[in-house]
């Protein structure tokens, strides 16, 4: 808990886990300088084809970057192939709540988590 | 022997000449002006659009340490209106004065204005007048249906019939054609967003008002000032040295002009007032919300039977900016039957104006829009479809087209683009994991002159200079002029002096409507002919000089020399020689050419033609289209600085990258703003956006024109294009986008998968 006067100097990470890939993938309208639409961060452990482990956030969905278990339990010790990561999004967006103008943002972060999970389990 | 100029500097690749100044920052903008005792201007902005003020308290402001004055409408003292007079003269596209009366129509309406020692004083004064309100709900309703208006009205630029062209029975032949269209394109309002924000300081000496401000026309700022404030003309002085562009933004006095004015006025002192990036979306115009609806019948072969295109745009609630939609529309395509009619609906927003290509960039949107439909819909490609309607003269005047060549345009376009490889099934091209969309479209913008004048001296120190009241605002005119100049006076760029920007200066164009270039040529070369004869004058009258007893008319200049026309070869004198024999510094001549624009009666339909070829990549899986490659043909007469032509087309091309996929200025419908009044918010197209744009010029010169045949080349380059990024998108994607600019959640509905 940060306490009056008190001043973020730094922040210290677990180094990745031996066999970790990591991939950020950001949706916008222009090519650069602006927020995303929707974006996903995903760190995954996988071995001859199975995710042992998962770690996802999603971007662009809610007011503060937004993990979810929900996503990260539907991957692990599941085959790394589209279904499973179909599976993964769509419990990522189960009950959501969008807004009037924002609608769209549901089917675009399932795409975005998809594509990111792709690319992260993608062989070299 | 000294080297004779003989390659022309018209046509040629020329670096801007004001390029070193700007790369070293001592160009000076007009808000880099400093003066003694200058005092800082901020405006307070209305936070409703729609209301009456109740009651404005300065007390807190006022009594801020360091601040001046808090002028509202009852101490500001009188500001007048103006009025348009003859030919452009007087033009305002917002009349009412700021202060007038106790009423805001629109949000970010200026109510006060803080006047302070400092700017950070001025600001913080100004979030300290507290303003009360009583509030009504304001109109920024989207849909745009047209107002009860009469069969004319009353524009900006004067009287304006609604039904602009008819010919033929449209309807009937609508009616009755084999093959229909009939459909609604929608752009949205749109704000210019030059990087340079406006702003004015002004100081008084005495009746004499002097203003700094980046206008692109500054006679017409005089004109309007000088009769805001009841002063003489010749009164007023309007500086502009440099402009970091305009887009048609600052081509008409804004009411913070007056306002500044005003202030200087009241506390006997100079006043700077630069507006916010936030205060350029409320007040400093837009371009117009457009709602067009375009009917096209046609054999099944592909000929026009019909074309209906009824359009409405958005205005305020004082004003009465006319987007011009039909601009293009009744000569651009042969069509024996057709009608072009326009309504407006009043809105609680700052009023329209003119932006890039105004009317001719919303209006082909949907044309061209509506024939690449048709084209899709008779399964004929659309470049052929465009040849097969190809008109030979202008219909909607029934004259002949100045210079025409739009149909070189096509051929040369689709031979560079490769387009007859495109397969027209959507989808179907593919290439390194992306789908491809090939798209195309038509453009055209109004080519004409404004009145100008020049002048021009040739100095005994072998350099010459041109003089001309016009601007430069970030498209090469001071290049252009020393193009012009060293042509005349057969002296190399680098000897040639040019003075823009200065009402004082004899009276040039505006810099719009892409004819500032064509409108300068005819007057410099009268002025420089005039200096060349004065100086030939004194060659053949000055005792000692080499052709003294010479017969005028037997004289000729050439290269910066003058020679018997006769026998050059006997000899040619430098014309600084001459002049200092004659113990004179300079020469001088003045020049005049009349305005085209607006003429009643022409010979001829005068405009520049075009086409964009468009290649976008579609990425399905992430919904991500991205614009890939541009290829754009232009048919404007003769280009006199090709580099910065290319330049200008390119930029054009940048900002139609926007208008298709990103610019859109929302307004919010609970209190009125412009709610994305920012550059973070609303979205321009970035660098990493821009893909390869191949541009090429036609050369065929216009006559009608100027003595060189050079069209204008600033706003063509963005007609047409979100048409053919919208067609190339449908090839991709297969969804019709109908309302700019295109979305995300638009192509989430695709059903091309990669």
């Amino acid at each position: 808990m940060l306490e009056p006067g008190d001043l973020i100097t730094h922040v210290t990470l677990p180094p990745p886990a031996p066999g970790n890939r990591s991939l950020y993938l950001k949706l916008r309208d222009r090519t650069s300088y602006e927020f995303a639409l929707a974006s996903a961060a995903v760190v995954i452990t996988a071995a001859n084809g199975k995710i042992a482990r998962a770690r996802i956030a999603l971007g662009g969905v809610g007011t503060k970057p937004w993990r979810s278990t929900e996503a990260e339990a539907e991957l692990t010790d599941q085959p790394a192939n589209e279904v499973t990561f179909r599976k993964a999004a769509d419990a990522a967006l189960r009950g959501a709540k969008p807004q009037s103008q924002n609608a769209f943002k549901v089917e675009l972060a399932k795409r975005c988590l998809v594509h990111a999970l792709k690319l992260a389990t993608q062989p070299a | 022997m000294p080297q004779e100029t003989t390659a022309s500097p018209i046509g040629r690749d020329t670096p801007r000449v004001d390029g070193p100044l700007k790369v070293t920052g001592t160009a000076q903008y007009a808000s880099d002006f400093h003066f003694p005792g200058l005092l800082y201007a901020v405006p307070v902005e209305a936070t409703i659009a729609n209301g009456k003020i109740q009651k404005l308290d300065t007390t807190e402001a006022e009594k801020m340490p360091g601040v001046r004055a808090i002028f509202h409408r009852a101490n500001i003292g009188k500001i007048f209106r103006s009025v348009m007079g003859k030919g452009m003269e007087g033009i305002c596209v917002e009349r009412r004065p700021p202060f007038e009366d106790d009423v805001v129509r629109y949000y970010g309406q200026y109510v006060a204005l803080a006047v302070a020692e400092t700017f950070e004083t001025a600001k913080a004064a100004a979030d300290a007048v507290r303003v009360t309100y009583s509030r009504e709900k304001p109109n920024v309703e989207t849909d745009l249906k047209a107002d009860d208006d009469p069969k004319e009205v009353a524009t900006t630029y004067g009287p304006e019939k609604r039904l602009q062209s008819e010919r033929g029975e449209p309807d009937a032949a609508f009616a009755s054609a084999p093959v229909k269209l009939d459909q609604i394109y929608v752009t949205p309002a749109e704000t210019h967003n030059p990087i340079e924000l406006q702003g004015a300081t002004a100081m008084w000496d005495g009746s004499m008002l002097t203003l700094y401000e980046e206008s692109q026309a500054i006679f017409n700022m005089r004109s309007v000032l000088a009769q805001m404030f009841g002063l003489p003309k010749e009164n007023v002085r309007v500086i502009t040295k440099f402009v970091g562009s305009g887009f048609g933004s600052k081509l008409w006095p804004w009411t913070h002009c007056p306002l500044a004015v005003a202030a200087a006025r009241q506390l006997g002192k100079p006043v700077k007032l630069v507006l916010s990036r936030k205060m350029t979306f409320q007040t400093a115009g837009h371009r117009a919300r457009t709602q067009q609806r375009v009917r096209l019948g046609a054999t099944p072969e592909g000929k026009l039977v019909s074309l209906l295109h009824d359009y409405v745009y958005e205005r305020s609630m004082l004003d009465d900016y006319h987007e011009n939609c039909g601009e293009a529309t009744a000569f651009q395509y042969s069509v024996p039957n057709l009608r072009v009619k326009f309504g407006r609906a009043k809105r609680n927003i700052g009023t329209p104006s003119d932006m890039r290509g105004p009317g001719a960039v919303t209006g082909l949107y949907a044309t061209e829009s509506a024939v690449n439909e048709l084209a899709d819909q008779l399964k004929i490609d659309p470049v052929r479809l465009r040849v097969l309607n190809e008109p030979k003269i202008d219909e909607g005047l029934g004259i002949p087209f100045s210079s025409r060549h739009y149909l070189e345009c096509l051929e040369l376009g689709a031979e560079k683009f490769g387009w007859s490889k495109r397969t027209p099934e959507m989808g179907s091209m593919k290439r390194d994991g992306l789908v491809l969309g090939w798209g195309m479209a038509g453009a055209a913008w109004i080519a004409a002159r404004f009145a100008a004048e020049a002048n021009f001296e040739l100095r005994d120190d072998g350099t010459a200079r041109v003089a001309c009241g016009t601007q430069d605002i970030g498209t090469g005119t001071y290049t252009i002029l020393a193009q012009l100049a060293s042509l005349k006076a057969g002296v190399p760029l680098d000897r040639v002096e040019v003075a823009l920007g200065d009402t004082s200066l004899p009276e040039g164009p505006v810099s719009g409507g892409s004819m500032a270039t064509g409108s300068v040529v005819p007057a410099v070369f009268a002025a420089a002919d005039n200096a060349i004869t004065a100086l030939l004058t004194i060659a053949a009258t000055t005792p000692g000089s080499p052709f003294e007893k010479q017969k005028l008319d037997d004289l000729a200049f050439e290269g910066g020399r003058v020679f018997v026309k006769a026998e050059k070869s006997a000899g040619t004198v430098p014309f600084a020689d001459l002049l200092r024999r004659a113990n004179l510094r300079l020469v001088t001549g003045s020049g005049k050419a009349e305005a085209t624009f607006g003429e009643k009666k022409s010979k001829f339909s005068t405009h520049s033609f075009g086409c964009h070829f468009v290649e976008v990549t579609w990425q399905p899986e992430i919904a991500r289209l991205r614009v890939n490659r541009v290829l754009t043909v232009i048919d404007a007469g003769r280009i006199i600085n090709p580099l910065a032509g290319r330049n200008q087309i390119e930029g054009a091309v940048v900002m139609g990258i926007g208008m298709a996929l990103l610019e859109h200025t929302t307004y919010e419908p609970q209190n009125g703003a412009p709610i994305n009044s920012n550059l973070a918010d609303y979205i321009v197209a970035v660098n990493a956006d821009v893909p390869s744009i191949d541009v090429h010029f036609l050369d065929f010169p216009d006559k009608e024109i100027n003595e060189l045949g050079a069209r204008g080349i600033g706003e063509i380059g963005l007609a047409g294009i979100a048409a053919a990024i919208t067609a190339a998108t449908y090839h991709a994607t297969g969804v019709r986008v109908r309302e700019l600019p295109i979305k995300i959640e638009d192509l989430l509905t695709s059903s091309v998968l990669g």
